[in-house]
């Protein structure tokens, strides 16, 4: 048992703040916050259904490519994963359950990131072939289809089998969240050592335990943490805390499981990241035509297809094992290629997390107040009821940063996550090796696959933006 | 009338008969619902014709009607958006025809590209005897300069 308050040298625990600990320790807590984000989501499925087509005045669009991910970068970053302790796809779950009566476990083939990680891919190459960024109808269907999909899996198999083995943006929170500030943990380890019920895991008569089986007091990663606190609630010790930790601390102590699933999420990941803000500059509408002559086709399907299974897949694949055997070679190591990818993930966390962060808090950021003006067309026009007044376009305009202030602001996120991930790189060798220059040795072909990752983002997020529009002359 | 009570697995599969008909019965009412936005512009034909350059600080609409002759007596405004959301919209107020010092159906309007990228310009136009027609064209704008995609009428 590690997972302790008491081992923290900061002990500091959100769940004993006045007011705020209150909420989130209330019984309907989760199912408040959740009631609101299904209201954003039956907003986003009818204004995207009934409402304008045109994606900058739509909720759809606006709610869904704008503010959620800039929102959730930013609160991975300050609190932790607030996206799913307030999902709104689980909040059928209950009818669902009522339904299903579910008593099936979820495959032990599948009881792995593969799934969430394929579907990840699939939901990017899609924004990409489909410009759901373009279209508040398939925005609107892509949230009915994430409801079926949540709705179905539930009613058939027990213990959060869609959060933990399926859904793809849980997948990128759970991810993201390794880096968070806040941590599920136990608060004395010595009343868990005599706790019997194991309420927190098991339920109890009243309130279920954790859905994803983690065990607090054994809890080493914020990976699989929905953030749902059941295991606060369960517990009759009242011995669980929401425990305030260093950025990335899990990172640094490489407290992952020693799995290939998770490890290529962490690289892959960075890679899509880098791959999606490519996809929105002018570059790739030249390597499109480029590959659409070669191949004789003029289907954007198979020519993006192409690109991402190379982009996504086979690159980062061909660098990653490219790293691992140069690292196994220059020291002899006796460890097998796989190991030495699951050693140096962890630097592609920040990394990852960087350049997402950076591509969405543009959109956010230059479009922060849109939203205003897309809900009162919304009620206006879409429900025909004035309840915020007449769309006001004029805010829109408000608080926009410059260009070159969201620059600077892009560039600083990005040295911050290349600095993250440089020295998480050092660390990962420095554990494996007391020689120093040994440790350098294996860590350099990491090193140098991070700079290239960063220089290639970098150099994408100077370009011109096409799709997602730069100032002209910015 | 003996009332047969179903067994556990039955009222199981009734359930989730229920639930598939009414997702499906939900599919088809919201799939029926059209997206598309009809726009009628009646005998007129709109075409756009920016001006050189990429960040030219206007357009020119112009308006003929079925016959290929010049639509005068009408009042143009243009409200620009870009395709991806986060935007704000440009508005250019109405112009008539004689803004330019010409009576030829080619109507200058104040609009200017703010961004890269594509963008969906609503022409509105109010003509003489009241009706108003809107029409959506599609254009990109990129380094090189100003492309409409589709000009329709």
């Amino acid at each position: 048992m590690i997972n302790s308050l008491q081992n923290r040298r900061v002990q500091i625990d959100i769940l004993r703040v006045p007011l705020l600990g209150r909420f989130l320790v209330w019984k309907h807590g989760r199912t408040a916050a959740q009631i609101v984000l299904f209201a954003l989501a039956a907003a986003i499925i009818v204004d995207g259904l009934f409402g304008s087509q045109l994606a900058p005045k739509n909720v759809a669009t606006v709610a869904a490519w704008v503010h959620y991910r800039g929102l959730v970068a930013f609160a991975l970053l300050i609190a932790g994963n607030l996206f799913c302790a307030s999902c709104p796809f689980m909040l059928p779950r209950k009818l669902a359950k009522w339904i299903g009566r579910p008593t099936r476990r979820w495959p032990k083939l599948l009881r792995n990131k593969w799934l969430a990680l394929i579907g990840f891919v699939g939901i990017i190459y899609s924004y990409e072939l489909f410009d759901l960024w373009a279209s508040p109808w398939l925005t609107a269907w892509l949230t009915i289809a994430y409801f079926a999909t949540a709705f179905v899996l539930e009613a058939f198999f027990t213990r959060d089998s869609f959060c933990m083995y399926v859904c793809p943006l849980g997948t990128f929170n759970f991810l993201y969240s390794t880096i968070s500030p806040l941590k599920i943990s136990a608060r004395n380890l010595n009343t868990c050592r005599d706790c019997k019920g194991h309420e927190c895991i098991n339920g109890s008569a009243t309130q279920q335990g954790c859905q994803l089986e983690l065990f607090v007091p054994t809890l080493k990663s914020n990976l699989d943490c929905t953030l749902c606190l059941d295991c606060v609630k369960a517990c009759p010790y009242d011995n669980v805390a929401l425990a305030v930790r260093p950025p990335g601390d899990e990172l640094f102590r490489q407290n992952w499981p020693n799995r290939l699933d998770l490890a290529l999420l962490a690289i892959f990941s960075a890679f899509l990241a880098t791959l999606n803000a490519f996809g929105m500059t002018p570059p790739v509408y030249d390597l499109e035509a480029k590959l659409a002559t070669l191949l004789v086709t003029s289907h954007e399907s198979i020519v993006l297809g192409l690109i991402y299974i190379i982009g996504a897949i086979l690159w980062p694949l061909t660098l990653t094992y490219s790293a691992a055997w140069l690292s196994k070679t220059l020291v002899a190591s006796p460890l097998s290629l796989n190991r030495l990818v699951m050693r140096y993930a962890y630097g592609f966390v920040p990394l990852g997390f960087a350049i997402w962060s950076a591509h969405y808090l543009f959109h956010f950021l230059t479009g922060f107040m849109t939203i205003i003006p897309a809900f009162q067309t919304f009620f206006a026009q879409t429900l025909g009821w004035a309840l915020l007044g007449e769309p006001n376009w004029e805010l829109a305009r408000r608080f926009v940063p410059t260009v070159d202030a969201i620059q600077i602001i892009q560039t600083s996120i990005i040295y911050v996550g290349l600095l993250a991930a440089l020295a998480l790189t050092f660390n990962s060798a420095r554990k494996a090796h007391r020689d120093r220059s040994k440790a350098l040795l294996e860590a350099l072909p990491w090193l140098i696959l991070v700079f290239l990752l960063i220089f290639a983002s970098g150099a994408i997020f100077l370009l011109p933006m096409e799709m997602r529009g730069s100032a002209l002359g910015g | 009338m003996k009332i047969t009570r179903l067994n556990t697995n039955q009222r199981w599969l009734v359930k989730q008969l229920i639930v598939i008909g009414l997702i499906l019965l939900a599919s088809t009412s919201l799939v029926a619902c059209g997206r598309e936005k009809s726009t009628n512009t009646g005998n007129l034909k709109v075409t756009l014709i920016p001006a050189s350059g990429k960040d030219g600080q206007a357009v020119t609409v112009q308006l003929t009607d079925a016959d290929g002759q010049p639509v005068t007596a009408a009042v143009v405004s243009i409200e620009g958006n870009m395709q991806h959301a986060g935007m704000a919209p440009v508005m250019a107020n109405g112009v008539r025809d004689e803004a330019d010092g010409a009576k030829d159906g080619k109507y200058p309007v104040p609009f200017s590209f703010t961004m890269l990228g594509d963008w969906v310009l609503t022409v509105s136009i109010q003509r003489a005897d009241g009706t108003k027609v809107e029409q959506d064209i599609n254009a990109t704008v990129n380094e090189q300069g100003v492309t409409v995609k589709t000009t329709s009428q």
